[in-house]
């Protein structure tokens, strides 16, 4: 079980050498200071936030009144950017979940501190994810169709398509991690509201839904919160795996492989791990919560990506290898055309990426230590991750079964509609987060403590409003 | 309220279905559109809705075959062949169904021009015109003194005649010219020189059980390339009774006809000839033709000189191989050699055609499949020796009055000829043409003429067919043109009573008329003219047996004939030029045709642009690079001008150069063709003649001399060209992904040993479940609709590709389109070069599997499968996932990126539209226009199967086997693609499946497909042609 | 108390009632179709005059689509009869100016979708069925919502005849 295997060892000694420090009190104050009004420097960044955005709208109304035919689809690749974006979006998702959630439930008590902005991330990434399909269909208008609705005429979505799958896993994960998100946020929100005032404290005070902190609110909260936990955790596995059989399901060589549910689970902690890394290492530098977001954390989470990018790594092999052993003419033509063909850039930055770099590096502790590294790494990993995608879904659709309908003639080349969108996907996620870390206490207090020595006698005792 | 008229009617109800299929927001309330009544009931009883079918004959060609125009609400809106005709037997071409954008075409000259005084024209009234015509006429009987000439295309019939009489009494006299640049010329002289009689004979393909081609287009442009496709399939397709016969082709360049050849055979160009001689040496010497075949001596002499040995060292082709030629060519009796395109265009045309008659006289063929005296009439065109003259004739200032229909030879004579310059020395020159082509560009007076189909006429291709051209609606309304015999009639009559009294007629249908009355005095004497008359109008012709043709000697004088025992020399350059007439376009006059454009040539698949054909070690020797590389796209964007990127196979131009001229196209890599040879094809570089032809590739013409050959004075197709390249690189818009079928062994063959020996080609996969698991087609159903495709028929000529293109209203998306792979082309023929040298031509569309991969994954039930065997594709159901063009291992399913159905975005015009008026007036009102944002794909024609199981009900009974058939398989020359219901065993299609040749492309998918192909046949005995597919597939 | 008893009371009947009211058109009345160059009025015709439909309407049983009959048929009575009114007089304007009646298009089938009239007639239905009591009207509205729904409702037998008919997609989609 892979999460064990990474919750226990989590330093606990190390971490609280470096946490026990902090009395409740100052842990509040360290987290809420983020909280204060916003400075030039927030406004700044989210007004260029908030202009990379409106590009990508615009490109997208484009596209809406014009027809699809503005981004780059050179058929038979009929899917491209849109469907690798929305893949890795939703991969994004997962690893949210799984500190959140799994490693909750393990006991895995490094987590505490980066797992608010990971569910936050989580959250986020699937409102970016569940846009793609209805940027990808040819007719937006109409795809409300997917949902089951009782009508005269007897028509109902087809139950047997994957798509249709994907409605569903994808609807139940955003709604699930939403509220877990957000019942994680009560008694932390209780905390700001008390260290707030004015126009804030009463809208702190209405998410806070009258939470008093009493011996029976905590007593309720803790169990509503395991429950949901682990509601959640079978999430982590089902949803990608759904996402993956969009794929898995077609008979498209490349496509079509039993390995593909397991493969993208791991791509996808793979790469929401180092999703975190990105948004934390930054976000702790500049709150100056160093403190609370050690780097025994960033490093348990190099760890966590090191472990899954083996998994990938490995598949990929693996796909090779039954490609060649199933003596399939068209498995094998499709991935010597990975390898060797039209796009085989795409597939080298790929391996490049999510192997070569992480597995010549990671191994090494002083690295795994070393935080610009990681943030170099986690970028690096990122941008592997939407390759494996684009590998995946592009290139197969390249060069599939009749010669004379080869991609070959014409390749897909990315359309500055699609960048823009693609580019635009980024801002709407970082439009969300920015609102979230400024708005919302974006380390939980409540766990945090949890992980603190509890408030002695001799110790000032001042645990904040709890 | 819009002023409505009856053109604005047809838009209404025409495009209604269209306009509907714009608008795609479901619930969005409809714009008040109109329903006007016509005012009267229709002249011929025409219900709206139901289509009614009028006989004619196409004029794209002379090849006159019959048609039958599809009338809907007034308009014709598809073209089939007239099965009732002898000479197309219900069966047509690319160009014919193309005849519709002719038709509708939206730079058709909208009415009379006259020259204005800055070099353009202006609009001007019939009236103003005529009168011009008729004052200038009367001015050239004063001063013209009989040499007005008047140029015509290829003739047969009543105009032909009524043109000399117009020129002998209205224009005082002067000489009537069919000029056609793909000439009969050297093949009458010929047969003058061989045989003694000056016509053209006729080749009875479907007898021949071996047959030669030595350059002779007969699938493309030779003749009558429809009647000799179904002679070619009858005497070369397996049937399962006789042994098929073999073809080979000799020819520099592998055309499409040579592409169905066994074996293909390069000898330089312009040593076709000596190739046959050899062959008839051999034959002479081994004495291997019949007694009655015997050669006189003077003959043997002249043979003794042609030794394979001998020729081999000319023709590059080994002796061995003429020798097994020569002996199998003998053997099998009746054979055929038939000789023509490049190599009846070169500087020994004549002589090589005499060769080739030689050798079928040596082989007894004459009187068998060579018959002569079998009254064609494909002769009388125009020498390049008389449009020599001509030209001297104009510059000399010697033709006071030009007159052109039909012809345009500004654009398809020699660049070294001037004809274009010369016009400029004729004082009042007139056209008669509908398109403002080059040469009616520089006419003076401009009197378009009504499309064949708004007219009258007949055309004679043969004693015996004479077939009528009859209006099949009433002329489209946008165009204001009269018919060519009406001005000519009109004019006359107004130029005084002597000359009037030679026109009787008031009108050509008058005069048309009178000329069948003496026609019916010859051809049935008896009976009443009227009854006689409209039978022949609803038969489309009268049809009676043509001369069955006879056996003649060889001249004596035939040896001197021969062509030199030495490879012609071609003029300077590195290079030998093989120009050829392209299979779609012909010499040039299907280029405005929008759907031909968009048409791949059936050989190398590249679409609205020219090429130069090259050797890949050609290519290499001269560092000629082709490759793949980032272009990009013109905007398309309504908001944004967003251009976007694509990367696209990209070659290098080089640029062919003669002392006459010097044309650039980008290079194509084609295994097919001699190293010491490249090849372009005629048809495009248009400088006028609208907006799809215009500045379009490259005209080889540009580059040809105005030399011409002794014997007929027909100009030559082949040149010496300085190759070079200019640096520059230009993409192509090539449908083909691949060329050859990467060992996949997708569309099978087996030898004829197998075919003969019953071998089954599918595999048996009933030991493994999977068709079982799915429910069967519905059992209380009486039809599962299916199809069978021959590969061993298919010819590749691509007349069903533009037969759905018009059937299902299939828009045109352009050449930046197709490069990126977005053609809407539902059926395409997929060309592979095979390894044993053959090539495959393999038609594929939607096969309507039974287990289709396409349907489940569909989110909404868009793509369902139907209780009679069909995979439906509902549009408005549609949400443009496209998961099911992904997962369709056929890629037989086509997606709608732009509006095409919309003309523009609130007042913006939209730049996809592919529609412009008036050629929405050709779309199918049967089927839906479809909107932005959803699949499409083959229906079946369910539009069709629909209909006739409407009628079929009012009748109380099921459709019959045969009773209708889908677009593709209506046109198909050779049968190739036949259609029925699976369900009766007595059905066609039915017994066809049962053939040990039938399968299923990708059987090893288990899609258990409605449409499945059968095997092409293949002489495993006969060696691979000289070069094998080495050709880098991109 | 009670006062939170009427508030829920009025919350769940406020809603119904408006629904309901929806439902029934009881607040925006009969359709009104659109008004047409001459108010020609079917009230008079098919009703007062007893004219079948399809004497004007005769492509109905014959075509797979149904079209506004020519002037001419209009004209085959109105030359002399009610020549004197004015409706009429325009009628004849037309007539005389040789021009077509641009009748404004009352139903409208949803887009990619075909009805076969023939087929319908043929199977013995009324005109009424579809097109709603047009002998009543003096300007005709569209009767039917034509949607696809009220196609299939009628397909699966619920109709006069208690006839079925395909329910399969082609059968209207092609």
């Amino acid at each position: 079980m892979a999460t064990t295997t990474i919750g226990t060892p989590a330093p606990k000694t190390t971490t609280f050498e470096t946490m026990s420090r902090l009395s409740y009190r100052a842990v509040n104050e360290t987290v809420l200071q983020a909280l204060k009004a916003p400075g030039r420097g927030w406004y700044i960044l989210f007004l260029i936030d908030l202009a990379v955005l409106a590009v990508g709208v615009l490109a997208f109304a484009n596209q809406l009144t014009t027809g699809l035919g503005v981004a780059g689809y050179a058929p038979p690749v009929m899917w491209a950017t849109y469907i690798t974006t929305f893949v890795f979006w939703v991969g994004i998702a997962h690893s949210g979940t799984l500190i959140s959630a799994i490693l909750y439930l393990f006991r895995a008590r490094w987590r505490t501190s980066v797992y608010r902005v990971a569910e936050a991330m989580t959250v986020f990434a699937v409102m970016t994810a569940g846009l793609f399909p209805l940027i990808h269909v040819g007719r937006p208008w109409v795809a409300y169709w997917l949902l089951p609705y009782p009508s005269q005429g007897h028509v109902w979505p087809n139950f047997k398509s994957p798509l249709v799958w994907d409605v569903f896993a994808v609807s139940t994960y955003f709604t699930v991690s939403a509220t877990f998100f957000v019942v994680g946020l009560i008694p932390d929100i209780a905390a700001a509201r008390d260290a707030s005032t004015g126009w804030r404290r009463r809208l702190y005070g209405i998410l806070a839904l009258g939470w008093r902190g009493s011996n029976r609110e905590w007593h309720h909260y803790s169990r509503a919160y395991m429950f949901l936990a682990a509601f959640a955790t079978p999430l982590v596995l089902s949803v990608h795996s759904v996402v993956s059989w969009d794929f898995a399901m077609g008979i498209v060589p490349g496509w079509h492989a039993t390995i593909f549910a397991p493969y993208f689970v791991a791509g996808a902690i793979f790469s929401g791990c180092a999703m975190v890394l990105t948004l934390v290492i930054p976000a702790r530098k500049i709150f100056g919560v160093e403190e609370i977001i050690t780097v025994d954390h960033l490093e348990a989470l190099a760890k966590l990506c090191l472990f899954t990018g083996t998994i990938v790594g490995f598949s990929y092999s693996v796909e090779f290898f039954t490609a060649w052993y199933s003596g399939n003419p068209f498995e094998r033509g499709q991935f010597w055309f990975r390898a060797t063909g039209d796009y085989a850039v795409g597939f080298w930055t790929m391996v490049t990426c999510n192997v070569i770099i992480p597995q010549l590096t990671l191994w090494f502790k002083p690295l795994r230590r070393n935080i610009p590294f990681l943030f170099f790494i986690s970028i690096v990993i990122n941008i592997g991750m939407w390759f494996e995608r684009y590998v995946i879904i592009v290139l197969s659709l390249g060069h599939d079964f009749v010669p004379f309908a080869f991609g070959s003639r014409t390749q897909y080349v990315i359309s500055p509609t699609e960048l823009a969108i693609l580019v635009g996907s980024f801002a709407w996620f970082g439009m969300f987060f920015l609102l979230f870390i400024k708005f919302l206490p974006w380390v939980s207090l409540t766990e945090v403590k949890e992980v603190l020595p509890p408030p002695l006698k001799e110790r000032t005792a001042a645990g904040g409003g709890h | 309220m819009p002023e409505i008229d009856r053109r604005n009617f047809l838009k209404i109800v025409g495009v209604g279905g269209a306009a509907a299929g714009a608008t795609t927001l479901a619930g969005c309330s409809y714009p008040e559109t109109y329903l006007v009544s016509s005012l009267t009931h229709p002249a011929d009883d025409s219900i709206p809705g139901v289509p009614i079918y009028y006989a004619t004959t196409c004029r794209e060609c002379p090849a006159g075959c019959g048609l039958l125009a599809t009338v809907r609400e007034g308009r014709v809106i598809k073209v089939e062949g007239n099965p009732a005709h002898p000479i197309s037997r219900g069966t047509s071409c690319a160009l014919a169904q193309a005849s519709l954008q002719g038709l509708y075409n939206p730079d058709r000259i909208r009415g009379p021009l006259a020259r204005d005084g800055q070099g353009g024209f202006r609009q001007i009234t019939w009236d103003e015109a005529l009168k011009t015509l008729v004052d200038r006429l009367a001015e050239l009987r004063r001063t013209g003194r009989g040499r007005a000439v008047f140029l015509t295309g290829q003739l047969s019939g009543s105009l032909d005649k009524l043109i000399d009489t117009w020129l002998a009494r209205a224009a005082g006299g002067g000489r009537a010219l069919a000029w056609e640049p793909i000439t009969t010329g050297p093949l009458v002289a010929a047969t003058r020189l061989a045989f003694g009689v000056e016509e053209v004979p006729r080749f009875d393909f479907a007898r021949a059980r071996y047959l030669v081609s030595f350059g002779a287009d007969f699938l493309e442009t030779w003749l009558t390339p429809v009647e000799q496709a179904r002679g070619f399939a009858a005497m070369h397709a397996f049937d399962g009774r006789t042994r098929p016969g073999v073809f080979v082709a000799v020819e520099p360049r592998r055309s499409l006809t040579g592409s169905n050849a066994d074996e293909w055979i390069a000898p330089r160009a312009g040593t076709e000839g000596l190739v046959a001689l050899a062959m008839a040496h051999v034959i002479v010497n081994e004495n291997l033709g019949p007694s009655r075949a015997r050669p006189s001596d003077a003959l043997r002499r002249a043979l003794d000189a042609y030794s394979p040995q001998a020729v081999a060292a000319e023709a590059d082709v080994p002796a061995e191989t003429i020798e097994r030629l020569a002996r199998d060519f003998a053997q099998a009796r009746p054979s055929l050699a038939v000789g023509g395109g490049a190599a009846a265009q070169g500087p020994t045309a004549t002589a090589t055609l005499v060769a080739v008659h030689v050798l079928n006289a040596v082989a007894g063929n004459v009187g068998e499949t060579v018959l002569l005296g079998a009254g064609e009439r494909r002769g009388g065109i125009a020498s390049g020796k008389e449009m020599v003259d001509l030209v001297q004739a104009m510059n000399g200032g010697e033709v006071p009055a030009l007159f052109v229909y039909g012809a345009n030879p500004a654009y398809d004579t020699p660049a070294g000829l001037g004809f274009a310059d010369a016009m400029a020395k004729v004082p009042f020159k007139v056209s008669f043409s509908s398109y403002l082509d080059e040469t009616t560009a520089r006419c003076d007076l401009v009197l378009p003429d009504r499309h064949f189909l708004e007219s009258w006429g007949d055309a004679v291709p043969r004693d015996g067919v004479y077939g009528l051209v009859q209006p099949a609606m009433n002329p489209v309304a946008d165009f204001d043109a009269r018919p060519i015999g009406d001005v000519l009639i009109g004019s006359a009559r107004a130029s005084g009573e002597a000359i009037a009294a030679a026109f009787p007629q008031e009108s050509f249908e008058a005069y048309l008329k009178a000329e069948w009355q003496a026609l019916k005095e010859r051809v049935e004497p008896r009976g009443d003219f009227e009854a006689w008359w409209r039978q022949a109008l609803q038969r489309g012709g009268v049809f009676v047996d043509p001369p069955s043709g006879r056996r003649a000697d060889l001249s004596a004088e035939v040896a001197r004939a021969l062509p030199p025992l030495a490879a012609p020399s071609l003029g300077e350059g590195d290079l030998t030029l093989v120009v050829y007439p392209s299979p779609n376009f012909r010499d040039g006059r299907g280029a405005n045709r929008p759907w031909l454009q968009e048409l791949p040539d059936p050989v190398t698949k590249i679409t609205w642009w020219s090429w130069v054909e090259m050797h890949p070690e050609t290519a290499a020797r001269l560092g000629v690079r082709v490759g793949q590389e980032v272009q990009l796209d013109e905007g398309r964007g309504v908001l944004l001008p967003f251009p976007t990127n694509r990367s696209a196979i990209v070659s290098d131009v080089v640029a062919l150069e003669t002392p006459q001229g010097r044309i650039e196209a980008p290079v194509y890599l084609n295994p097919h063709i001699r190293p010491d040879t490249v090849a372009v094809a005629l048809g495009q570089g248009h400088e006028q003649f609208g907006r799809y032809a215009q500045n379009r590739g490259t005209n080889p013409m540009r580059v040809l001399p105005a030399t011409v050959e002794a014997e007929s004075g027909a100009f030559t197709f082949v040149t010496k060209v300085k190759v070079s390249k200019t640096g520059t690189r230009r993409g192509l818009a090539s449908i083909a992904g691949a060329d050859d079928q990467r060992g996949r062994n997708i569309y099978k063959s087996i030898s004829v040993a197998d075919a003969e020996k019953g071998t089954v080609v599918a595999h048996d996969l009933s030991a493994i479940p999977g068709p079982a698991m799915l429910p069967p087609v519905a059992q209380d159903v009486p039809y599962h609709w299916g199809m069978t495709i021959d590969l061993d028929r298919c010819t590749g000529c691509q007349a069903c590709v533009v037969a759905c293109y018009a059937e299902n209203n299939l828009p045109v998306v352009g050449e930046a389109q197709v490069a990126r792979g977005r053609e809407m082309s539902w059926i395409r023929i997929e060309r592979y070069w095979e390894p044993d040298g053959t090539v495959t031509h393999a038609p594929m569309l939607c096969l309507h599997c039974g287990n289709a991969p396409c349907e489940p994954v569909c989110p909404v039930f868009a793509a369902y499968h139907n209780p009679e065997g069909l995979n439906g594709q509902v549009y408005n159901r549609c949400v443009g996932t496209r998961y099911c063009g992904n997962n369709c291992p056929y890629k037989v399913r086509y997606f709608n990126w732009y509006d095409y159905s919309r003309e523009s975005y609130n007042g913006k015009p939209n730049p996809a539209y592919a529609f412009p008026a008036p050629l929405h007036l050709q779309l199918n009102p049967s089927v839906t226009v479809r909107g932005v944002g959803v699949m499409e794909k083959c229906t079946m024609c369910i539009q069709r199967i629909n209909a006739a199981k409407d009628l079929a009900k009012d009748q109380g009974r099921r459709v019959r086997d045969g009773e209708f058939q889908t677009a593709c398989a209506q046109a198909c020359p050779t049968e190739a693609i036949v259609f029925g219901n699976l369900k009766d065993p007595e059905s066609r299609v039915a017994k066809l499946r049962a053939s040990p040749r039938n399968y299923a492309v990708l059987e090893e998918l288990e899609t258990v497909p409605s449409v499945t192909h059968l095997a092409k046949v293949t002489f495993a005995e006969a060696p691979a042609a000289g070069r094998g597919p080495e050709a880098k597939a991109h | 108390m009670t006062r939170q008893r009427v508030g829920v009371g009025l919350a769940v009947a406020i809603p119904v009632i408006v629904l309901a009211a929806f439902l029934t058109g009881a607040i925006w009345g009969p359709p009104v179709g659109p008004t047409q160059p001459i108010a020609y009025s079917h009230r008079i015709h098919a009703g007062q005059y007893q004219i079948q439909c399809q004497y004007c309407h005769y492509t109905a049983e014959q075509s797979s689509w149904i079209d506004v009959p020519p002037v001419e048929v209009c004209m085959g009575c109105h030359r002399i009869t009610a020549a004197d009114r004015p409706e009429v007089q325009k009628l004849q304007k037309y007539w005389n100016e040789k021009r077509p009646i641009p009748w404004v298009r009352v139903h409208f089938l949803p887009e990619h979708a075909k009805f076969n009239h023939k087929r319908h007639v043929k199977a013995g239905f009324a005109c009424q069925t579809c097109h709603g009591p047009v002998e009543q009207m003096d300007v005709v509205y569209q009767y039917s919502s034509l949607s696809m729904n009220w196609c299939i409702n009628c397909h699966n037998g619920n109709n006069e005849l208690n006839k079925k008919a395909s329910v399969d997609c082609l059968t209207c989609h092609y």
